[in-house]
């Protein structure tokens, strides 16, 4: 009985193809397992610098700050669902950044109360019941409903958290944005100005996923009026988009 | 396209094993995209269960357990909320509408949950749908019912028919309020909710069935069903209410007051929120699974493996013919893999018929025990993707015994040393 020996010639053809597949088949296996379901929630990149000196005052940082985030992608990367990309807040100019504290009409905010009230506090001896009256009468100013009309049909944009209402199969389409996480359980509750109604299509609406962390919206503001004569008006955003935002 | 033929042909002879084999891989793929597909179906029509309701309010007890109870019907609450408590709270002035409703009682395994017409036109789920009935109407009477449409096609229901309330979730004929036969007035149509699985009736109805069980079982006072329309109906206490307000923007306003409610231990809770963060909790449990599926694949692919490498020796004969007739040694490895690649294909094939045969099966099943509806769903891009690394998983395993039979192709020759 005889082994039939190969030529080297043909050994090696053998081999290499061989080889050649094996090669062929890890690559495919590496492509599937890269683009399978995958949420990688990681910082990467490092923080921002801002520029400021040593000393500078707590405006002078902030502004700094806000001037370094704006236009720098520095938040985590979220590839969901094979590989869909998160919706970015546009850069359109159309859109203004509004704070929740610029919800609250000036003037009326309770920091600007206290304020003006300030020196009357200082005359009035402590504990006496002066000081009970005139604490009432500023709680009493303090209107937590109270809204702005300016920002009636505005377009603007805003970060905050969700607490959701409405969905559409697993898209958040309607949502109260509000300025805290944990708005939405124990603590103690937003007044009704710094919550808003915001309802967006299924395209532009966030995944129950994406609604755990902080959010940006963008639309046009509307004021919607009182529904009973003791009622008060709120704030709502309509036909606008939402996303992940990814500013740390 | 020989080789494949001639792959066949060999499996042919091999064919046991390799049915067990295709049979492994089978149940891998259906374990792989069952939990999948259940994860999504489930989380879908859970999500989807309740909408348009801004609070819903019950006795002090967990958020979870809130819901649980009052929109799946699944556990009991810890305790009542007096009619007076939610009297107060609806006549808030933040308040546009409330449905209160009553649990505890049971139809042959349904719930009865006594309610307000309000319940059909307030109650949404899905994306802004409402309950709309098949057949007849609203209850109007006291001892008047609608079904849910599970009710009356599990049980053969039909408008005019007149049903036994049992006291308890379990229906026993000396545990019932057989004196007091309701008639079932309207059917529901089917809307993939727990409503399906609910006997509703009016609060009038409940009142007047448990008026003789005062102290928890039935008293020696038989009030029959005329006599007990006699009394005032109106209820002491119910189970927990729903509540729709006028602006939206006040819902945590009006949740923090119910909570901090003086004259009774109370929690409002937020259903969207409180649906979202429940299923948050199971959402560990998903991944769980899914990587103990990632392992029993693994598992079924090593059998695979063994399979095949234990079946070449008996192939020798078959592999120096093969190469007598002028089979390369490439061809040899090609058939090997020619060979997993359909096994592996057909158990993917196999396997996803299983998956749509055991969903048709315990579909009704989990909709019963869990009040989640699961169809029939389209496989979509990641369970599409999941087939295609299991085939390429396996196709990869498969060089392992192509280069074990090459190797013996290149040392046997024609006649081999058995």
């Amino acid at each position: 009985m005889e082994t039939r020996k190969e030529s080297p010639k043909q050994v090696a053809r053998a081999s290499s193809f061989f080889s050649r597949l094996a090669v062929l088949a890890i690559l495919a296996l590496v492509a599937v397992g890269c683009g399978a379901n995958s949420t990688n929630l990681v910082a990467e990149s490092p923080p921002p610098s801002i520029d400021v000196e040593y000393g500078a005052t707590l405006d002078e940082w902030a502004t700094a700050a806000g001037a370094s985030n704006a236009t720098e992608d520095a938040g985590a990367e979220l590839v969901e669902e094979v590989g869909q990309e998160p919706r970015r807040s546009s850069t359109d100019p159309a859109y203004t950044d509004v704070d929740w504290e610029d919800l609250i009409p000036a003037g009326f905010s309770s920091n600007e109360v206290w304020e003006k009230y300030l020196a009357e506090f200082d005359e009035v001896e402590y504990g006496s019941p002066e000081e009970q009256a005139l604490y009432d009468k500023v709680q009493a100013e303090i209107d937590p409903d109270i809204i702005d009309p300016a920002l009636d049909g505005q377009k603007i944009r805003m970060n905050g958290f969700v607490a959701p209402l409405t969905y559409d199969e697993d898209v958040v389409t309607e949502f109260l944005l509000v300025p805290y996480f944990g708005a939405c359980i124990h603590v103690p509750a937003p007044p009704a100005n710094q919550t808003v109604l915001v309802k967006v299509d299924k395209d532009n609406g966030l995944t129950t996923d994406e609604a755990w962390g902080a959010v940006w919206v963008e639309g046009t503001m509307n004021i919607e009026p009182a529904t009973t004569d003791i009622g008060s008006a709120s704030y709502a955003i309509t036909g606008g988009k939402s996303g992940v935002y990814e500013e740390f | 396209m020989t080789l494949l033929r001639l792959a066949l042909k060999s499996a042919r002879f091999r064919r046991t094993s390799l049915v067990l084999t295709v049979l492994s891989i089978a149940i891998s793929v259906t374990l792989l995209l069952g939990v999948d597909v259940v994860r999504k179906e489930g989380k879908r029509s859970f999500l989807s269960t309740i909408s348009q309701t801004d609070l819903i309010v019950g006795a002090r007890s967990g958020p979870t357990n809130l819901l649980l109870y009052s929109v799946f019907h699944i556990g009991d609450a810890t305790n009542n909320v007096s009619w007076g408590s939610y009297e107060t709270i609806a006549a808030r002035d933040d308040v546009a509408w409330t449905v209160p409703i009553s649990l505890g009682d049971s139809h042959r395994g349904f719930r009865v949950m006594g309610t307000t017409p309000d319940y059909f036109e307030f109650y949404g789920y899905g994306n802004n749908k409402r309950l709309a009935f098949a057949t007849g109407e609203a209850f109007d009477q006291v001892y008047d019912t609608v079904l849910g449409a599970d009710v009356a096609r599990d049980l053969g229901y039909e408008i005019g028919d007149e049903i036994i309330v049992s006291h308890g979730l379990v229906s026993t004929d000396f545990s019932s309020h057989d004196n007091k036969p309701f008639t079932v007035t309207g059917i529901l149509d089917k809307t993939a909710t727990p409503v399906d699985r609910t006997v509703l009736v009016s609060l009038a109805g409940i009142e007047a069935v448990h008026l003789d069980w005062q102290g928890g079982i039935r008293e020696g006072l038989d009030l029959d069903a005329d006599e007990a329309l006699q009394f005032d109906l109106t209820p002491t206490s119910i189970t927990a209410f729903m509540v729709g307000l006028d602006n939206k923007a006040l819902t945590f306003r009006a949740q923090r007051d119910i909570n901090e409610f003086e004259n009774e231990p109370l929690s409002a809770i937020l259903p969207g929120s409180t649906l979202a963060e429940f299923w948050r909790t199971i959402s560990t449990v998903e991944q769980l699974l899914f990587v103990l599926s990632v392992f029993v694949l693994i598992a079924g692919l090593i059998g695979m493996l063994t399979t095949i490498l234990s079946t070449l020796n008996e192939r020798r004969r078959e592999i120096a013919v093969l190469r007598a007739i002028g089979a390369r040694p490439q061809s040899i490895v090609m058939l090997i893999v020619l060979e997993t690649l359909f096994v592996v294909v057909m158990g993917c094939v196999v396997g996803v018929a299983l998956l749509y045969g055991l969903l048709a099966l315990a579909g009704p099943f989990a909709a019963r025990r869990f009040g989640v509806d699961i169809g029939l769903p389209w496989l979509d891009a990641t369970q599409g993707l999941i087939m295609v690394s299991v085939i390429a998983g396996a196709t990869l395993l498969s060089l392992i015994p192509g280069f074990v039979a090459y190797r013996r192709s290149l040392q046997d020759g024609l006649s081999i040393k058995v």
